[in-house]
């Protein structure tokens, strides 16, 4: 008895104490890229290559459900660029699908199950603010553009009729910015309309159903819904070039640290898929519609493939592009701080990638 | 009495309860101290090492935040009515659902507790939509009653349904057969049979019941919330997770407990006090 007292008062005690500390310990998020001390859950490739094992990259994607991955990182992974890029650094890559989108792969990179991945603008900035130490490596701005795709047969003309009306889109992914730029533009704030949270997969089924007035998506889902009448096409990014959302290619700083060569090797991958792809465009093409977009789609929001993205580089647009999310995060409250671009984005991997590689 | 005291001679207790059995010990006597310490210093000691954590930094704050940044999360929440207005909104779907739910469940478990036949009849199907999650249900049902208050009532309606359910027919069950003998014998009328014999025996197992479809109607919600919403706890915290405000989350997830237990609490106080004949 007279020990359980004692272990009791100790505690007491204890809390008492500790609530005291603390007040200074608690890292910056944000403008620095400290996070606290991560602790790399996979082992390191230098690890791994002196016992001889295969080191695996995991890098995740957002997906619209088919589970096929798009774009240049399909065209690497289909030709085998991942595989004889990274099987000279000893490693090897496992690209995983996430319908929900870029929160999900931020909880993953957060949690280390991810060691990159490729998100766009608003959840990679949410995450950086958050605290989740990640590194840009490479990045990408929109090809085309995001709509506001509103029931049909409502009678919608604008955006202005959606006040007070359901709209649904994924919090944290790169469609909430647009939705509020795109209110904002209309004289609407966010609080003038029923914001119902939503994945892209799941807001085209309940625009489909009519369970909401008008959900805001890619364009390729927004024009497959207007061609089956399941939509009308109200408004979107077209001509509003500051509306244009970005993606990052993002790792972990930890594993950036510890595994160079596998993120080199990773850019030289997308280096070569970009050479290819620049030949071959038809092979875009054939991904898009292996991924479950309707060809009719495809041609619609990709007339001759000429506008579609193979961006490796965060050039001098993404950058920018990147600084007035970084901002409107903050001014919108969707983020504590706002995001130090220039010291989060390290173009070396990318540098040294090109420098090395025979793909221009 | 000496039953009593016999039982507590191979107890070891303090002389002064030996003394004074048959008689409570009150509340905040000696006992009465160390047992709410006992049952607080699991709590205590969570806390103390979740601080510790965070002090420390041995994990990240966004994986583990501080004891600090919750409560300042929770205290900007209460300053802007944030949480009473989700809070307010999720107990209004539970209490509807729940009704809805508990109501479905206690009139189909009277009826088939007492009908034999009408528990072949619906029993296969019934076994085999609770065996399916709710969160299952929740693509079909937002199909079906949209993303508004409907599909959340029906999903948290069908959470409560079956703990109800289930209970009230094994209570119907475990009526005492002298009693239906006995009530038979006076041609006491089948209405009056359930009100006057069935229920009462019931009682305690639907009470069980309705304790049970309780946690599942706040589950229920959450959950529903979670995936399409526009308001309350579940959507706050599908909210802040989508953010990356662990904080937020944390916050909520307390809420959510509190109010579970609350909700529990005040169910067993009210099974005590209807059930007070029975001893």
């Amino acid at each position: 008895m007279k020990k359980m007292k004692s272990i009791l008062a100790i505690m007491l005690v204890s809390i008492i104490l500790l609530a005291g500390c603390g007040t200074g310990s608690e890292s910056s998020s944000g403008s620095s890229s400290a996070g606290g001390n991560t602790k790399p859950a996979g082992s390191s490739v230098s690890d791994t290559s002196q016992k001889g094992e295969v080191h695996t990259l995991k890098y995740g994607f957002v997906d619209q459900g088919s589970g096929v991955a798009t774009g240049l990182v399909g065209i690497a992974k289909d030709q085998g660029y991942f595989e004889e890029e990274l099987a000279k650094v000893n490693a090897k890559i496992e690209i995983i699908p996430f319908t929900g989108a870029g929160p999900a792969i931020n909880a993953a990179l957060a949690s280390k199950s991810l060691d990159a991945g490729a998100i766009g603008d608003v959840p990679a900035l949410v995450a950086k603010a958050s605290g989740i130490d990640t590194v840009m490596v490479a990045g990408g701005l929109a090809d085309a553009p995001t709509y506001v795709v509103a029931q049909p047969g409502k009678g919608y003309k604008s955006l202005k009729d959606l006040k007070g009306k359901k709209v649904a889109t994924q919090i944290g992914a790169y469609m909430q910015r647009v939705l509020y730029l795109m209110l904002e533009n209309n004289g609407l704030k966010i609080d003038d309309i029923q914001f119902v949270n939503m994945t892209a997969k799941d807001a085209v089924n309940a625009l489909a159903a009519k369970t909401v007035d008008a959900i805001v998506v890619s364009a390729a889902q927004s024009q497959t819904l207007a061609s089956k009448g399941l939509g009308e096409l109200l408004d979107s990014t077209e001509g509003h070039r500051e509306w244009l959302n970005s993606t990052a290619t993002v790792f972990n700083a930890s594993y950036t640290k510890e595994n160079p060569e596998v993120v080199k090797a990773f850019i030289k991958g997308l280096l070569r898929a970009r050479e290819y792809a620049q030949k071959n465009p038809g092979d875009l093409r054939a991904l898009q519609i292996k991924a479950g977009t309707p060809e009719n789609v495809i041609d619609l929001v990709y007339p001759d493939l000429k506008n579609y993205s193979t961006l490796v580089e965060a050039d001098k647009d993404v950058i920018g592009n990147l600084k007035s999310v970084a901002q409107f995060l903050k001014d919108n409250k969707l983020a504590d701080s706002v995001v130090d671009i220039d010291a989060w984005y390290n173009p070396s991997f990318y540098n040294d990638a090109l420098k090395e590689s025979d793909s221009k | 009495m000496e039953g009593l005291n016999e039982a507590l001679e191979h107890i070891h207790i303090k002389p002064g309860l030996r003394e004074n059995s048959g008689k409570q010990v009150k509340a905040w006597g000696y006992n009465g101290v160390f047992n709410l310490l006992t049952s607080v210093s699991f709590p205590l000691i969570l806390l103390v090492t979740w601080q510790i954590v965070s002090v420390l930094n041995i994990f990240p704050p966004m994986l583990v935040p501080s004891l600090k940044s919750v409560a300042e999360n929770l205290a900007e929440q209460l300053k802007t009515g944030l949480l009473f207005s989700d809070l307010s909104v999720s107990l209004v779907r539970v209490m509807k659902g729940y009704f809805f739910g508990g109501l479905l469940g206690l009139s189909f478990g009277v009826f088939m507790g007492i009908s034999a036949f009408a528990n072949r009849f619906f029993s296969g199907i019934f076994d085999g939509i609770r065996q399916i999650p709710g969160l299952a249900w929740l693509p079909l049902i937002i199909l079906w009653f949209g993303i508004g208050d409907t599909s959340k009532v029906v999903l948290i309606a069908k959470g409560t349904f079956f703990p109800v359910l289930l209970n009230t027919i094994d209570g119907i069950r475990n009526t005492d057969k002298g009693y239906l003998e006995v009530a038979r014998l006076y041609g006491i009328k089948k209405l009056e049979l359930i009100r006057k014999v069935y229920f009462p025996s019931a009682v305690p197992f639907v009470f069980v019941g309705l304790r049970l479809g309780a946690g599942m109607a706040w589950m229920s919600v959450v959950g529903a919330e979670m995936l399409a919403s526009s308001s309350g706890l579940g959507y706050r915290i599908s909210n802040a997770q989508q953010l990356m405000r662990s904080n937020e989350l944390i916050v909520d997830m307390i809420v959510v407990g509190v109010i579970g237990w609350l909700v529990d609490l005040i169910l067993r106080k009210i099974t005590k006090k209807v059930l007070r004949w029975k001893k």
